[in-house]
Parts: C-alpha cells; structure tokens; sequence
C-alpha cells in the first residue's frame, strides 16, 4: 500500500520546532515535504536548525533549501519561493504575521499564486487577542497555560515537564488542523487557512482538568507523585520497587481488592474503597501509600508488572530512555527505529505512532544538511539553470 | 467558510478518553460524530455527576458537539443498525483492546464489506504489534512506561508524573491525526485504510527530541527545573520569581540572551559569556544574577519588558487565571458552552482556529438523544423503531 499522505506536498517556511515537528509526523505518513531554511548569515538564522540531534528530530525525511528571502536585494529568492508554494498542498509558516507580510510570505500573497492551498500558522498564543504578536516558547505556554502551578510539590516552585509539551502538542494539533484542511481541500478545493499556538496546546491537553475547575470551583492541590484531581480518590501514584519506580494508574474497589489479596493485605479491604465515600475510610491515603510502598520495595519492576497483570490492575514501569529505544514492543510497531547516519553511523531514534495497514513505518533517512536539495527542488518547480546561477551570484541561496 | 470536515461523517465506538477526545476534535472541526452508546443487559445508566465531583469535567469534556445512538451491539438487530450506519458513514473508531471489535462482528473486514471506502481506524494501549499487545493500559502506566515520568523532576527526587492525563491526550491527538491522514487517503484513493496509534506510541513521539538527545548521548540529565536538551547547551530556561509571583524566560541564543541582560538591567552578562559553552558551563552564576533582579519588580512589569524587546517569557499561571485570560477567550481556547444540567460553563475550545475564527464550544450530548433521528435516516420505520425500542436493542 501507498503511504497514507502519497502524493501530498507540503512547504515549510522558516521552522520553529512546533511547525517542525508537525510537518515532520506528515513527512511520516508519506508527504513530500520541503523545509526552506535561512542561511547561517541571515538575521532568521534561528530559524535554521544547526544541532545535528534537532536536525535529526524535526527534519528527517525532508527535502532542504536554503533561500535568503530576507534582505531587499533577494526579491528574485522570494519568486522561486513562490514557485515551491504554487505546486504545494500545504504551506507551514512560524514566523508573525508582521514580519510574514514584511518577507511576502503572508497567505493573501502565497494565496495569490495558490488558491486551495492550507496555509497553516504555528505562532506562541494565538492569531488574535493581546499577545498575538508576542514572542512565544514551549516554556512560556507551560506556564501561561496553567501547567506549572499544579506540577510538583507544595512548596517548591513551579515545575514544568521533563519534555518539552507545549511544542510537541502544538505540532500534533497544527498536524490534525493541517489534514482537516487536507479533507475540505479534496472534497471543496478550499483548503483555508489554519492556526494553532502553543498557549492553546497547553491549555487543550488539560481540557477536562481545566472543565473540572472551571465547573467545580475548587482549586486542586499539586500534584505530588499522582494526579491533581484524582490521586486524592484513588491509587494513582508513583512507587519505589527494587530496580526502579513503577506507577498505580487507577483503580476502583474490585481491582483493590484483588491488589489486597496479591499484596496479602486482606484486612486493609473494607479500610479503603477506591473512588467510594471517603468519609467511610478507616486508614488515609497515606497510610495506604506507607503500606503499599513498603510492599513495593521487595519486589522488581518487572516481577509486579506480571503480578498486577494477572489480577488485572493497570500499571507501569517508569522506563528509562535507554530502556524505551530498547523495548520490544516499541520497536516491533517502529515507535523506536534506526536510522542510518552518515557521520554517526546507526543510531537508534524514535520513530512514528502510526501503523497503516498492519505495517511499522519505515525507517526514515537521514536528515538533509541545509540547502541539500536546492537547486534540484527549484529545477523541479520551473526555476531556470540561468536563474539559479543568478540567485547563486546574488549570494541568497545555500 | 464552510467548518472544514463539514459532510464528514464519523461512527465513534470509543471509550474513556483517547478515543472520545479525538473523535470530539473531529466534531468541533465540523464533522458529523456519532457516538455509540451502550444499551442493553449490564448497560451502566446514564449519569451526570455533581457539580463538585473530582473529576466533573471527564464527564462532558471529551463529549462537546457529538451526537449519541444507544445501541445493544452484541444483539444481531444492533450490530445490523450500526453496519447501516458504517455504510454512511466516512471514519468508524474504536479503542478496546485488540479483537474485542472483530469479536462484535465489526472488524475492519466486516466494516469493509459495508463500506468499500470506509477508514477504519483504532487506537489501542501498546500498539497491536509485539509481544503485549493485549496488556491493559490507563494514563498513570502510559506517562510512566513513555518515559515522561523518570525524565521529569529533579536528579535526586523520585519521578514525577505529569500535571495532567497527558498520555490519555497525546493519544487523542494521535488518534486524530491518523483518523484524518485515513480519511485523506480514503478520498483520494477510493479505498477502505486501517490504521492503529497507541498510547505507548504517543508517549514516545511526545518525547522525540528528549529521548533522541538520550539515543545519541547515551546518557540522560532529568529535566528538573529546566529541560534536558536546552540547559547543557546554555539556555536560561527557567522560572524566576518576581516581587508577586512566577514568570518563565525562555532563552536559547546568544542575541536573545543579548537582550535578556540589557532588560534585567545586567549587560555585562552578555559581553562575559557570549557563546553557548560559556553559558552553559556558568549558568547557575548567570541564573543567580537574573534571579537577583527578577526579585525586584512585578511579574507584569517583567513580561511587559521582555516581550518588548522580542524575549519568549510567559506568566506562571493559576487554572482560575487561565479560564479569566483575556488571550485564552479571544482565540477560543476558554470558551463559553450550555451544559444540560450545569447550565453556562467556562469550558475549553479546540485549540485549532480555522478562518482565525474561535468557534464556541457546542454542548454535549444526552446519551441516546439521536437514537430515533438516526435510525429513520438509514431507513428503520416509526414501528421498527418502537420494535427495537420494546426488544431493548436501543
């Protein structure tokens, strides 16, 4: 079978690692995507990713050009840009507006030479409000979005995520924006334009705790080892084991009574009822999380894992990177893969969540070092060999 | 401008809340959702829980702007109407474990057989591949086996769980996406398309660039107050605290860090440590200094200050903050919904703007309140209905 998105195109201008990341998981499923990049020199050059672990991350199974769209004289650059961007499905922008109309990569003028095109706009807090305009960050939607305040303990400060959330979100709703856009232009020839920051990924990954808050009236305590809203109710917590740390993802009375049984436990039944009236407990929750944790202890990771399965309460290890890229069942549906590098050899990365038709993705090339493909892309799209060597000579290609 | 799945209709089996996230981020970009309900022998009954229950908002936030059908699926009369449906259908999604759909008889061979075109799509705990396929799995062993959990929090601390069910939610966002990517690929190519995502899956593509950085180092640095990639290579990425509360600065270059100094009143910083080795091997004494200054105006006057001059800086915020922001409500991401039995609620929007235009949250669905409409539109008669209806399939 064809990939799922063969045939599509998409274009990528001046990427931050929230658009990056989005048009990389399309690239996954089989779009042809082009990033153009700044050169090293440019006043955007932040926009050129120059660590090979981001390269990498966010530009395998990509196609690289460089265009100097940014100084007056490069004119001709932004006409081959426009090129790209006629014969493209999708175009992903991260750059303001006022600078995007500034460097006439704006929709109405990318629109002009393309009318069904998704135009597509990752940006920090939204296209309209207050702070449209203002700089955004991973850490700064963390924040803002409420995050930071309930993560950790009382008394610490704030604490965001060991990875960076707000960015990798934002890509996986920019991408879900992105193909709804895909549809409508398949079936209407109007793509329309589409807008996701990453305040509002923030602010989405937390929708339900957000509705609680908002319906109830309560401000929740932080969330310690469990779950702000839950772990009050039920054992949903972070444990020591003797090889490392496992976590209780939930559980109503049947499935602790069966924990109470496992543990040898049995009078601590009828002291606590999971999700039940807690008026009626006659241990507390931490008293129950002493007892427990001590039990944990004597015990690996991978000896309760087996034990919980079978008596049918949900839990997990809590795996370290270098278990996960060596884990079996992330590998065998390619969430972990290889990938062969030409300076560092084979190296295992993550791959995709995805699997079409019963098969893993395949493993992704290398990533393009900047400017790989330019000339080769504008050929491609009608850009003359005289052309080129003029826009070479011009000094605004890589 | 038409919302951009309008005429796209999606038959949504899903449970919990990867599935039925996703599936109600297809509805508020305008598709047709109809949910499945459970009706029939062992059918829990329908319940709003109150308005001070810990966990009220799971009980409508994944349910805005769906339609419901109840339907007993194990009986042959249920499994016919929702075959009829799948036939009119675009998207159908499920999330038990794997085989409980075929065991129903509605497998992606039987849903192909009713729908040529049909994109079936599944989202699942581990993945349907590999050794373990069939293990239960729920959001606190999703975080904790995606490695988010040991990565985040301090080097000398236990791992830390996320602040909210973020596995559940990537797993929507995962699901979303592959529902959409099959739909693009059943409209263009004519055929049915079965695709799987799985929260173990999600977990890691959340993690890429982290769990990347650990593959090529061979080591990993616990995120703690600060992120694993960014602090070694010299980011002032962090929260300080202001004269009244927290603020984030989010710095990652050397002009950026240029005109962090000038703003915090500390230019000199600049000049001694211009590059990314210097500032990451003095980060704590630079950190030390911003800290100084930070302490001595109010968290506004600081963002104010810093996004003047093109610094990524954000207020450490309260869900009470968020739900009153100004920015939050003019994109749609708080937005103002009817709930059946809360009346007006603060909710949150879909984070994707369309046209740059926020649209209000629809409210939830009553469970069943679609059942009749539904079936007189794939051809059941006012008496087959009540038949149905006195038989208990509906």
């Amino acid at each position: 079978m064809a990939a799922a998105l063969d045939g599509v195109r998409v274009l990528e201008l001046l990427p931050t690692r929230h658009g990056a990341y989005a048009t990389r998981m399309l690239a996954d499923m089989g779009a042809r995507v082009t990033v153009v990049e700044p050169p090293a020199s440019s006043a955007l050059a932040q926009a050129r990713f120059e660590h090979e672990l981001d390269r990498i991350t966010y530009h395998s199974r990509k196609e690289s050009v460089v265009l100097d769209i940014e100084r007056e004289e490069a004119l001709g650059a932004l006409g081959a840009l426009e090129r790209l961007a006629a014969e493209a499905d999708v175009v992903v922008r991260s750059v303001g507006e006022e600078l995007a109309e500034r460097l006439g990569i704006d929709e109405e003028r990318l629109r002009a030479v393309n009318g069904p095109l998704v135009y597509a706009v990752c940006s920090g807090f939204g296209p309209r409000g207050p702070l449209a305009e203002a700089p955004g960050a991973d850490l700064a939607a963390q924040a803002a979005g409420g995050y930071m305040a309930r993560s950790g303990f009382e008394g610490d400060p704030p604490l965001p995520a060991g990875a960076a959330i707000a960015s990798s979100t934002g890509a996986m709703y920019l991408c879900s924006g992105i193909l709804a856009g895909l549809v409508r232009a398949g079936r209407s020839g109007v793509g329309g334009r589409v807008d996701v920051s990453l305040y509002g990924a923030q602010i989405g990954i937390q929708s339900w705790e957000l509705d609680s808050q908002s319906v109830r009236g309560v401000v929740s305590p932080r969330i310690g080892r469990g779950h702000p809203d839950i772990s009050d109710y039920t054992l949903c917590h972070v444990f020591e084991a003797k090889d490392g740390w496992i976590t209780l993802a939930g559980m109503g009375s049947p499935r602790w009574e069966a924990l109470c049984d496992l543990l040898g436990l049995a009078e601590l039944k009828g002291q606590f009822m999971p999700y039940g009236d807690r008026s009626k407990w006659v241990v507390t929750m931490g008293d129950v999380l002493e007892i427990l944790g001590e039990h944990f202890l004597l015990r690996t990771r991978a000896e309760w894992l087996e034990a919980f399965e079978r008596v049918g309460v949900t839990a997990g290890s809590a795996q370290t990177h270098a278990e996960i890229l060596g884990e079996a069942q992330a590998r065998t549906n390619g969430y972990v893969t290889e990938m062969a590098h030409p300076t560092l050899g084979a190296i295992t990365v993550v791959g995709s969540p995805y699997v079409f038709g019963g098969e893993p993705t395949t493993t992704p090339p290398a990533p393009p070092p900047p400017g790989a493909d330019t000339e080769r892309r504008l050929q491609e799209v009608g850009v003359s060999a005289d052309e080129i060597a003029a826009l070479r000579a011009k000094g605004v290609l890589g | 401008m038409s919302r951009p799945l309008a005429g796209v209709r999606v038959l949504d089996f899903t449970i919990a809340q990867q599935g039925p996230h996703s599936m109600m981020m297809l509805a508020q970009m305008g598709a047709e959702v109809i949910r499945v309900d459970r009706s029939g022998p062992g059918a829990p009954p329908p319940r709003t829980p109150a308005r001070d229950h810990h966990m009220v908002g799971f009980s409508f936030a994944h349910a805005l702007g769906k339609r419901s059908i109840a339907v007993d699926v194990r009986r042959p009369e249920g499994r016919e109407i929702v075959l009829r449906l799948a036939a009119t259908a675009d998207v159908v999604t499920s999330n038990f474990r794997p085989g409980v759909m075929e065991k129903l008889g509605l497998g992606f061979d039987e849903m192909r057989a009713a729908n040529p075109r049909i994109a079936y799509v599944t989202g699942s705990g581990w993945g349907r591949l590999g050794p373990y396929p069939q293990r239960s799995s729920l959001d606190m062993a999703a975080q904790a086996a995606g490695g988010m959990v040991w990565l985040s929090g301090y080097e000398d601390r236990p791992p830390q769980p996320a602040s909210c069910a973020i596995a559940d939610q990537v797993g929507a966002l995962t699901l979303c996406t592959a529902a959409l990517a099959a739909l693009v690929r059943a409209d263009r190519s004519g055929e049915a398309v079965q695709v799987d995502t799985s929260l173990y899956g999600g977990g890691t593509a959340l993690q890429a660039w982290e769990m990347n950085a650990s593959s090529l180092a061979g080591r990993t640095v616990r995120s703690g107050d600060g992120h694993t990639v960014l602090r070694p290579r010299g980011a002032v990425w962090r929260a300080f605290e202001a004269s009244d509360g927290w603020l984030t600065v989010a710095c990652e270059d050397a002009p950026t860090f240029t005109r962090l100094c000038d703003v915090a009143g500390a230019p000199d910083l600049a000049g001694s440590y211009p590059d990314d080795e210097a500032r990451a091997s003095h980060l704590e004494a630079i950190e030390a200094r911003l800290a100084g200054a930070f302490a001595a105006r109010s968290v506004e006057e600081w963002l104010r200050a810093l996004r003047a001059r093109d610094v990524p800086a954000g207020r450490v915020q309260s869900f009470a903050e968020v739900l009153a922001d100004p920015q939050a409500r003019a994109n749609g991401y708080v937005g103002r919904t009817r709930h059946p039995d809360f009346g007006e609620i603060d909710v949150a929007g879909l984070p994707i703007l369309f046209e740059r235009d926020p649209v209000s949250p629809p409210p939830p669905p009553r469970p069943g309140a679609d059942t009749d409409a539904l079936l007189a539109e794939v051809g059941y008669s006012d008496d087959g209905i009540g038949q149905l209806r006195d038989d208990g399939v509906i």
